[in-house]
C-alpha cells in the first residue's frame, strides 16, 4: 500500500476578525493518492478556497492555520517555515491555479517572460534553456509556440487559461490545486479545458485537487469527491459512490438542484442560507436547512462515519 | 396561462452597432468607420404565458438584445413591435401605432407614451447586489417605481402595494424586510427584491438577464420556480437570457441560440435540445457537462474548431463558417437564410437549404 | 412631522455611538456658545475700537507685548502683574500773594530773617513794605502740589513700566517765571532718585524753587512728554501748558530717553545715587533695561541687569511749585490713573498694547461664519456642478468642464487685488470672492466620481424603471457623493479661514474687522515670533486648528452614521 501523496488531518483555518473568529475550515481531513483527482464541491462561503490556500500556506491575514496537519510526501507543511515553503514546496511540489488567474497575468510582460520566471527562480535556468521547456509546455497544453511572444491581452480567455495551466505544470509538481479554473469561461471553452485536464491527468499522473461549485464539472474529472458545507466535509467517497449513492441530505439536495439538459426531472432547492461562520449553529451545521432534522442534530455535531468502504458521511441518520 | 395567438412582442431585424474609436492613422487615410456589430439582424416573437430564451456564449449579443428590448439602449436599426393591452393602448395617440395595434419601440416616441410604455417592459439584472442601491432601504427601492409613475395616491396606499409585492416574492413577513438595506440580505433575497421591483409596475414583458448565474446552485431553482409562479398569476411574457443551456432547457418554452449577433436556431425547447439542427447548437449541447462520474474516462467531443472571432471583424457569409466542421464553399460567400425545418423550428444554415 | 422627530432622535442615538462625532458636535456647540456669549465674556468696545483708535488704547494704559497673567502659574520666577496703584498722598497748597498773611508766610519760608524783621515792624510800614514786595513778584498765586503713588513690589521680575495718566494745566511759562517740578522715585532700600535733573532728592522747603527742576526748560518738557502750546493772545507770545492737558508719563520711556541721550551730566544727575552706591558707571552705548535697573538691589551687576530684584515699597512722588501770574487760572494736576504694567489678562497684549482676549473671542464668530459660509456654499455649488456635468455628459459636460477649468486657472491674487480696489475690502466681499474661487476645486473630483457611479447597475435599473435624469441624480448619484462632500466641507473650513487670513495679511481683508487672520497678520508685522510673543501667535493658530478639527470630526461622524453599509 503506497503512502498517500497528501494526508490532511483535522485541519483548522480560522480568520481572526473584529467581528469574531470566522471558522472557515473547521476540522477537515482527507487523503489523496498519487495520480488521483479529488474534487471538492461546495457553494460560496463553504471554505473550499480557504482550504486551497491553507495547503500552500498562503492564507491571507487575518487568517491563520489554527490546527491540524498537512502531510505531503511525508512532510508536514504546517511545520515548515515560510522560507522553506517558498524554496522547497511551492510550485516545485505543489502548484495552484487560482480563481480568475487568467486575469492575473501581468499585462506588460510577454507570455514567454512570465513562464520563464518560475524556471529562472526555482531551477536557476537561463533564458535560452527556459525557452525550450516553455515551448514544450505550451505544446502540452495545446498552444502554438508563437504564443510565447504575445502579450496577455492578445489572447482569448481559453488561451490564457491554458497558459496558466502550463505555468502550474512547469516545475513538474506532484500536486496541482485548481480553484474554479473554468468559472469565467464559456461552455465550449470550458469543455476544451476540461478535456485538457483529463489529458494532463492521464499523461503526467499527477495528483490534483479540483475545487468548484459545479457538481457536473467534478463528475467530469474527479476520482474522489468531498462535499464541503460551512467549513466541514459532510460527505467524502469515490465519485461513483457520491454521485450514485449520495447519503448526506445536503449532497442529495445539491444533486437534485442541478438542471440536466438530457432529462426532464423537476429540480428542487434547499431552503435557507448557509450559516454565519462566526457563530455557527450548535450541533450539525446543516440542521436549520435539513428536512430530516432530529433532536440530536441540534445538539451534537456528527462525526464522519463509513457507510460503505471508502465512503464517509457526517450525519446522524447513519448512526 | 394559455398562449395567446398573437405575439406580444415582434422583433424584426434588430441591430445595434457600437462605433469603434478611430486611431489617427485611420482618420487621416479616411478609412471607413469600423463597428462592433453586437446585434446584427435579430428577429423573434414573444408570446404571453411563455418563457422565451436567448442562449449563447459571452459576446453573442444576447445581453445587448435584452437591453434594447427594455430600451436602455437605442437600436441602430430594425423594429421592436409591441402590442399594448387595451387600457394602455387607449392612452396612446393613433399616429404612434405602426400596424395592427403594434407600437414600434425602436422609433422616437412622445414623452408621455415613452413613460407609459416603460411600465410595460421591465428587467431583472444578473448582479443581485449591484442592481439595488446600497444606500436605500428595500421599502424605498420598491417605492421608487411607484413614485416615478405616480401610482398610489397616498403613502398608505403605496405601503399596501409594497407589502403585497414583498409577499408575492415570498419575502415574509414584509415589515421585516421593508426596513432592511441590501447588504443585510442574502443573494437570493436580493434577487427576490429585484423581481418585486420589476413586478410592482405590473409589466407585460419581463427581461431576465442571467438572474440566477450569480446565486448559489442550491437556491437557483427557488428563483426559477418563483419566476414561474409569478407568471402563473398574470399575463406575462419572459425573455430569459442565459449562457447555461441546462437552465434554459429546464425553464424555457422556446429557445433561440445566438452566435455573434444573430440567431442561428429557434424552436421549442424539446426540439432544439433533443433535435438540434444548427452545427453551433450541436456543439453547445455536446459541451454541457453532466454529473455522471463515468464521464471522467472520456474526452468530451465538441464538434467545433477555433475560437470566437471579434464582433468588430465578423466573418463573411455565414459568420459561423470558420469554426464549422461541415463548412461548404457557399458558407464563406453568402449568408444563409432562415428556414423552417419543422413547424416552429427555424435554422439559419446552408445545410438545410437543399430542402 | 413625527417622522422628523423620530429621525432626529435616531440621529442623536447614533451620534452617541460614534464618539468622535459627539465630540465634534459638542465642540461646535461650545464654539457657537462662545461666539454668541462674546458680549458677556469680553469687552465689546475693545473690538470696536481695534483699529485706528489710538486715544482709546492710550487711555486704557495696557502694557505692550505683555504675556498673559496666568504665566505666573508656570513660571518659577513671578512676573509683576498689571494693576492700578493708589494715590496715597494728594495735597494742594495755595499761597495768595494778595493776602498779607500768605505773603508773610511765603517770606518766612523763603527768608526767615526778613520775615521776622517784617513782623516786628509797625502795621502801616509793614503794609507798605509788603506792597512793595508784591510789586516785585511776577505772580499772584503760589501753588504747591504734592501727589504720591505707592507700589509694593513683591514679584521676582520688575514690571515693564509704571505709567501715570494725568491731567495738568494751565501752567504759564514766561521769561523770568520759573516753574518747579520734581519727580521723586524712592526705593525700599532708602535710595531716592530725582527724575528731574537739577532738583534735590529731598525736599526740605517745598516753596524753595531751588529744590525743583525748571519745568519751563524745553528739553525737560520734551523728555517728559508734556505737550506745550504757544499762546499768542494779547501783545506778547508765551508758552503754556493749557488747562486739562493730557499727560501720559511713562517711567520706562523717560529713563530710556535719559540713557539714550548719552549726556553723562544728566545721566549722573538722575541715576547717580544708585551708581554711587555700587561704585559703577554707565559706559556710553551699553544697553540698560530701565525698570530692572531702577528696581534691583544696589549690588554688583545692577548695570548689566543681573542683580537680584529689590522687593518692597516704592514711592513715586510728583511735586510742583507753580507761580500763577495775575489774570491766569490756577493749575491743576489730577492723576486719572496710575498703573504698574506687567503681565496682563487672559491672552496678553500685542505690540500696540491691545488686549488680545476680546480679539480672540470675537474672532470665533468670524472664523465660524467665514469658515462655514465659504466652505458650505462653495462645496455645495461645486458638488452640484460636478454632479450635473458628469451625469449629463455630452456637450453639456464639455462646456461645463471647460468653464470650470478656466475659472480654476484664473490667477486669484491679481484678480482679488483689482476687485478689492473697486469694491472695497469689506468682509462680505472677501466671503463672496472666496466662494467664487473656491467652488471649482471640488468639481473635477466629483465629476470623476459621478462618471464612475453612473455606470453602476442600480443606476441602469432606475433608468429601466423610468426614473428621470434628475431623479437619478438626486436619489442615486448624490447620496453616493455625500460622504465625500462632508469630508470636503469639513476639510475646507480651515482652508477658508486661512484664506481670509491670507487676504488680511496682504491688506485685502476688512481693515476694520478683527479676525484671527488679522491678528496673525498683525503678529507677523509686529515681529511677534522674533519677540517671543507666543501668546500673540498661538491662540489664533490653535483656534483655526480647533475649528477645523471640529468639522473634521463632524464630517467623519456624519459619514459613519449616514452610510448604511456601516450600519451594524
Amino acid at each position: 500500500m503506497n503512502v498517500p501523496l497528501l494526508e490532511v488531518r483535522n485541519l483548522k483555518t480560522y480568520y481572526y476578525t473584529l467581528r469574531g473568529v470566522v471558522k472557515a475550515v473547521d476540522n477537515v481531513s482527507f487523503t489523496l493518492e498519487r495520480g488521483e483527482t479529488l474534487g471538492i464541491a461546495g457553494e460560496s462561503g463553504c471554505g473550499k478556497s480557504t482550504l486551497a490556500w491553507a495547503l500552500l500556506g498562503l492564507v491571507p491575514p487575518p487568517g491563520r492555520i489554527a490546527g491540524g496537519s498537512i502531510v505531503l510526501d511525508g512532510q508536514d507543511l504546517t511545520k515548515l517555515s515560510e522560507h522553506d515553503l517558498r524554496s522547497k514546496v511551492r510550485w516545485k511540489k505543489v502548484s495552484m491555479i487560482f480563481q480568475g488567474a487568467m486575469n492575473a497575468l501581468t499585462p506588460v510582460f510577454t507570455i514567454e517572460d512570465q513562464l520563464a520566471e518560475p524556471l529562472m527562480i526555482h531551477k536557476g535556468m537561463h533564458k535560452d534553456e527556459a525557452r525550450e521547456r516553455i515551448a514544450e509546455m505550451l505544446k502540452a497544453v495545446g498552444l502554438d509556440e508563437t504564443i510565447m511572444k504575445r502579450y496577455p491581452h492578445e489572447l482569448s480567455g481559453g488561451q490564457k487559461q491554458r497558459v496558466i495551466i502550463a505555468m502550474a505544470l512547469l516545475l513538474n509538481p506532484d500536486l496541482v490545486i485548481a480553484d474554479e479554473p473554468t468559472t469565467a469561461l464559456d461552455v465550449i471553452v470550458q469543455a476544451q479545458i476540461m478535456n485538457l485536464f483529463k489529458e494532463i491527468k492521464r499523461r503526467y499522473n499527477i495528483g490534483m485537487i479540483f475545487i468548484t461549485h459545479d457538481l457536473s464539472l467534478i463528475a467530469e474529472i474527479a476520482d474522489k469527491v468531498a462535499i464541503m458545507y460551512a467549513g466541514k466535509i459532510v460527505e467524502i467517497g469515490s465519485s461513483d459512490q457520491v454521485f450514485g449513492n449520495p447519503r448526506h441530505p445536503y449532497t442529495q439536495g445539491l444533486l437534485r438542484s442541478i438542471p440536466r439538459i438530457r432529462s426532464k426531472e423537476k429540480i428542487t432547492w434547499i431552503p435557507g442560507v448557509p450559516p454565519d461562520l462566526v457563530r455557527p449553529p450548535p450541533g450539525c451545521r446543516f440542521f436549520p436547512r435539513c428536512k430530516y432534522v432530529k433532536e440530536q442534530c441540534r445538539r451534537e455535531e456528527p462525526e464522519l462515519k463509513e457507510v460503505e468502504p471508502g465512503h464517509f458521511v457526517a450525519c446522524h441518520l447513519y448512526g | 396561462m394559455r398562449r395567446m395567438a398573437e405575439p406580444v412582442v415582434k422583433v424584426r431585424d434588430l441591430m445595434k452597432y457600437f462605433p469603434l474609436r478611430r486611431g489617427i492613422k485611420e482618420i487621416i487615410t479616411m478609412k471607413p468607420r469600423r463597428f462592433v456589430r453586437a446585434v446584427d439582424g435579430v428577429s423573434f416573437d414573444m408570446y404571453i404565458g411563455e418563457v422565451f430564451c436567448l442562449v449563447g456564449e459571452s459576446g453573442c449579443g444576447k445581453t445587448t438584445t435584452g437591453r434594447l428590448i427594455t430600451r436602455l439602449l437605442e437600436p441602430t436599426g430594425g423594429h421592436i413591435y409591441y402590442k399594448p393591452t387595451g387600457e394602455v393602448a387607449s392612452q396612446i395617440p393613433e399616429k404612434c401605432f405602426a400596424e395592427d395595434g403594434y407600437v414600434d419601440l425602436a422609433r422616437k416616441l412622445p414623452k408621455h407614451v415613452d413613460k407609459l410604455l416603460r411600465r410595460e417592459i421591465q428587467i431583472v439584472f444578473q448582479d443581485p447586489f449591484g442592481s439595488l442601491d446600497p444606500r436605500m432601504k428595500v421599502y424605498d427601492i420598491l417605492k421608487e417605481p411607484l413614485i416615478v409613475h405616480r401610482i398610489g395616491g397616498s403613502e398608505e396606499e403605496r405601503r399596501e402595494i409594497i407589502y403585497r409585492a414583498l409577499s408575492e416574492v415570498k419575502l415574509v413577513p414584509p415589515e421585516q424586510f421593508m426596513s432592511r438595506y441590501p447588504h443585510m440580505l442574502s443573494g437570493g433575497q436580493r434577487q427576490r427584491v429585484a423581481f418585486a421591483r420589476a413586478m410592482i409596475l405590473k409589466p407585460t414583458v419581463v427581461v431576465a438577464d442571467e438572474p440566477v448565474s450569480m446565486l448559489d446552485v442550491s437556491i437557483r431553482a427557488e428563483i426559477l420556480q418563483l419566476m414561474l409562479d409569478l407568471q402563473a398569476n398574470r399575463d406575462l411574457a419572459y425573455l430569459f437570457i442565459t449562457h447555461d443551456l441546462a437552465v434554459a432547457s429546464y425553464l424555457c418554452t422556446r429557445i433561440a441560440v445566438m452566435y455573434l449577433g444573430r440567431i442561428v436556431e429557434t424552436g421549442p425547447t424539446d426540439e432544439v435540445i433533443n433535435n438540434p439542427q444548427h452545427p453551433y447548437t450541436k456543439a453547445l449541447i455536446a459541451a454541457v457537462p453532466e454529473p455522471d462520474p463515468k464521464n471522467r474516462f472520456k474526452i468530451r467531443e465538441v464538434p467545433i474548431k477555433g475560437e470566437v472571432p471579434s464582433a468588430a471583424a465578423i466573418p463573411p457569409g455565414c459568420r459561423f463558417h470558420p469554426r464549422c466542421p461541415y463548412a461548404m464553399d457557399r458558407c464563406s460567400k453568402e449568408e444563409p437564410p432562415t428556414l423552417e425545418v419543422k413547424p416552429g423550428h427555424y435554422v439559419s444554415c446552408w445545410l438545410h437549404a437543399k430542402k | 412631522m413625527s417622522t422628523y422627530v423620530e429621525r432626529i432622535r435616531w440621529f442623536l442615538g447614533e451620534l452617541k455611538r460614534v464618539k468622535s462625532g459627539l465630540f465634534g458636535f459638542i465642540l461646535l456647540f461650545i464654539l457657537v456658545g462662545v461666539a454668541l456669549a462674546f458680549p458677556l465674556i469680553a469687552n465689546q468696545q475693545d473690538v470696536m475700537y481695534w483699529s485706528g483708535h489710538a486715544e482709546y488704547w492710550q487711555k486704557k494704559m495696557l502694557p505692550v507685548l505683555a504675556p498673559p497673567a496666568w504665566i505666573n502659574l508656570f513660571s518659577p520666577q513671578k512676573y509683576a502683574v498689571t494693576h492700578v496703584i493708589p494715590v496715597t498722598k494728594s495735597n494742594y497748597t495755595i499761597l495768595n500773594m494778595s493776602n498779607d498773611k500768605d505773603l508773610i508766610k511765603y517770606l518766612e519760608l523763603m527768608n526767615p530773617d526778613v520775615a521776622k524783621a517784617l513782623k516786628q515792624l509797625p502795621a502801616s510800614q509793614r503794609k507798605a513794605l509788603l506792597n512793595n514786595l508784591r510789586k516785585g513778584l511776577h505772580f499772584k498765586y503760589l501753588i504747591y502740589i504734592e501727589k504720591d503713588m505707592v507700589y509694593d513690589f513683591r514679584a521676582d521680575i520688575p514690571p515693564s513700566d509704571i505709567e501715570v495718566l494725568a491731567k495738568i494745566g494751565p501752567i504759564v511759562m514766561r521769561k523770568g517765571l520759573v516753574q518747579g517740578i520734581n519727580i521723586l522715585f524712592s526705593r525700599p532700600d532708602g535710595i531716592t532718585l530725582t527724575l528731574t535733573p537739577g532738583a534735590s532728592t529731598n525736599i526740605t522747603n517745598p516753596f524753595n524753587i531751588n529744590q525743583y527742576a525748571d519745568l519751563t526748560s524745553p528739553g525737560l518738557l520734551t523728555r517728559l512728554g508734556i505737550p506745550v502750546t504757544t499762546n499768542t493772545s494779547g501783545h506778547e507770545s508765551f508758552n503754556e501748558i493749557v488747562a486739562n492737558t493730557t499727560w501720559l508719563f511713562s517711567l520706562r520711556d523717560y529713563i530710556s530717553s535719559v540713557i539714550n541721550s548719552r549726556n553723562p551730566a544728566i545721566i549722573n544727575a538722575i541715576l547717580g545715587p544708585i551708581l554711587r552706591a555700587v561704585n559703577a558707571t554707565i559706559k556710553t552705548g551699553t544697553y540698560i533695561n530701565p525698570m530692572v535697573f531702577l528696581m534691583s538691589k544696589a549690588e554688583r551687576g545692577i548695570v548689566s541687569g543681573t542683580a537680584p530684584p529689590l522687593k518692597g515699597r516704592y514711592v513715586l512722588s510728583f511735586r510742583f511749585l507753580i507761580k500763577v501770574p495775575k489774570g491766569f487760572k490756577e493749575p491743576r494736576f489730577i492723576v486719572e490713573k496710575a498703573k504698574v504694567l506687567g503681565v496682563y489678562g487672559l491672552l496678553g497684549t500685542d505690540i500696540h498694547g491691545r488686549d488680545l482676549w476680546p480679539a480672540f473671542i470675537y474672532g470665533v464668530r468670524w472664523a465660524l461664519l467665514v469658515g462655514i459660509l465659504v466652505s458650505v456654499i462653495s462645496t455645495f455649488v461645486g458638488v452640484m456642478y460636478g454632479v450635473i456635468s458628469g451625469y449629463l455628459g455630452g456637450w453639456v459636460d464639455v462646456v461645463m468642464t471647460r468653464i470650470a477649468q478656466v475659472v480654476y486657472s484664473l490667477p486669484v491674487l491679481p484678480l482679488l487685488i483689482i476687485l478689492a480696489y473697486f469694491f472695497g475690502p469689506s468682509i462680505w466681499n472677501v466671503i463672496i470672492i472666496l466662494i467664487a474661487f473656491g467652488w471649482v476645486g471640488i468639481v473635477f473630483t466629483v465629476r470623476s466620481m459621478v462618471l464612475q457611479i453612473k455606470e453602476n447597475l442600480y443606476v441602469e435599473a432606475a433608468r429601466a424603471v423610468g426614473a428621470s435624469s434628475w431623479r437619478i441624480i438626486f436619489k442615486h448619484v448624490f447620496p453616493q457623493i455625500l460622504p465625500y462632500t462632508f469630508a470636503s466641507m469639513a476639510l475646507s473650513v480651515p482652508g477658508a479661514i486661512l484664506a481670509e487670513a491670507g487676504l488680511s495679511f496682504l491688506g485685502l481683508g476688512d481693515p476694520n474687522l478683527v479676525t484671527w487672520g488679522k491678528i496673525l497678520h498683525d503678529a507677523q508685522a509686529g515681529n511677534a515670533v522674533l519677540n517671543g510673543a507666543w501668546w500673540w501667535v498661538l491662540p489664533p493658530g490653535i483656534g483655526i486648528a480647533v475649528v477645523g478639527m471640529t468639522f473634521v470630526f463632524i464630517g467623519y461622524a456624519l459619514d459613519r452614521i449616514l452610510n448604511p453599509r456601516l450600519i451594524r
